[in-house]
């Protein structure tokens, strides 16, 4: 081969990894900022009544394995029309990348959150039961599966699924069935035995756009 | 030696182009949107709100994403159930081409303050019936198009699903409607 010739095709091999490199995606790395809004659902907990909540959270990513998402979230819930559970979520999780297929990337993640929830019975225009609402300030952790999918190398939709255990100090309240629909109880005389420890099954949707890239 | 170096030439003429195209990207396809509009929404039982809606919005590689309000005028028909429902919505929705007709798709979490005109509840101190102002989170399904003209203005035609539960300290109401709206707003 004439050296002109091993010098073209040097020079071919250069153009054609540059253009490899300009033309490679990567979604996830490390120092990424990104902001993003949450819709909640809370499932299979101690009233058997799904909540639907909105929330928001920022994600900074550490590692290129590993990213933080800091979150709030403010869920409600019908007590099956006897009453309104309200519930706020502030708190922290760590998630990690065990492998990336290009724009969509599942995780581990766990973390920690603090929780203030809020009970309200029903009221009618005849009876005032503002006495009886009961609210309590918990710590609980939570840890699931998720899944980023990048629609753009800055947005993904991402789902994940999380169970929730709360530590701390049990809101006690019972929904009784009576013959004219549900009664809910914030003083009940003897708790359900299974409802010393409770938690819940929390499916988030959100939508993020990185914004910045600290490092 | 005159090959090699207009080879060369080409070859380093390819990669500062490919350099160029990548950095000049950005700034050039982002827009802002802005508009406003009347949004008529259509509830069960024959009965349909009127809000004024509001948004800006923010969109880069199809992605858009936009922040929005609905301000509740009134409703009417067999069962107007509500006396206020102002939303505020953040999300974000794909336009599936990028050329002055743009179909798009998107989803939006929410919160509405809103507050029953049908259930009331005692307050024992007063004696007075109370109607509370609760804030409740929504969300919202929506799909519409823009056209945008040449500069500045862009006509958009859009329709929502809206779920949601009014909860306060009295009866449940559902906050779904199925919400139409239609105008011309802002691009620059």
């Amino acid at each position: 081969m004439k050296r002109n010739e091993r010098i073209l095709i040097f020079f071919l091999m250069i153009s054609a990894f540059a253009q490899a490199q300009g033309e490679k995606k990567e979604y996830l790395e490390k120092g990424q900022f990104s902001l993003g809004m949450r819709t909640t659902t809370s499932v299979f907990g101690h009233d058997g009544v799904p909540g639907l909540g909105i929330g928001g959270q920022f994600r900074v990513q550490i590692l290129k394995y590993i990213n933080t998402e800091w979150f709030a979230d403010y869920i409600s819930m019908d007590l099956k029309s006897a009453g309104t559970r309200n519930n706020g979520h502030i708190g922290w999780s760590v998630m990690f990348y065990p492998k990336q297929f290009n724009r969509f990337v599942p995780y581990i993640i766990a973390g920690h959150c603090f929780d203030y929830a809020k009970v309200t019975p029903l009221s009618t225009p005849y009876q005032d039961r503002s006495a009886e609402v009961i609210s309590r300030w918990s710590s609980a952790v939570q840890g699931g599966l998720g899944a980023h999918y990048y629609l753009s190398d800055r947005f993904n939709l991402t789902f994940s699924g999380q169970f929730m255990m709360h530590l701390g100090n049990h809101l006690e309240y019972e929904l009784e069935e009576t013959t004219s629909g549900y009664y809910l109880n914030t003083n009940p005389t003897t708790p359900a035995p299974d409802a010393r420890l409770e938690s819940h099954l929390l499916l988030t949707l959100s939508l993020n756009y990185r914004i910045a890239d600290f490092w | 030696m005159k090959k090699i170096i207009v080879v060369c030439l080409f070859t380093f003429a390819g990669i500062f182009a490919s350099a160029q195209s990548d950095s000049i990207r950005t700034p050039k396809n982002w827009k802002i949107k802005t508009a406003l509009s009347f949004a008529p929404g259509l509830l069960t039982e024959k009965t349909y709100s009127l809000q004024l809606q509001g948004y800006l919005g923010f969109m880069q590689d199809k992605i858009e994403w936009r922040g929005e309000a609905f301000y509740f005028l009134n409703s009417y028909g067999q069962r107007p159930r509500f006396s206020m429902n102002h939303q505020l919505y953040m999300g974000a929705f794909y336009h599936f081409t990028e050329t002055s007709f743009q179909p798009y798709v998107g989803f939006q979490p929410g919160i509405a303050l809103s507050q029953s005109s049908e259930y009331g509840s005692l307050n024992a101190t007063t004696q007075q019936i109370e109607y509370k102002k609760t804030l409740n989170p929504v969300g919202s399904i929506a799909g519409g198009f823009d056209f945008f003209g040449e500069k500045l203005f862009f006509l958009f035609v859009e329709t929502r699903y809206i779920f949601g539960k009014h909860k306060s300290d009295t009866y449940p109401i559902y906050l779904d409607e199925w919400r139409f709206s239609f105008g011309l707003g802002i691009t620059f």
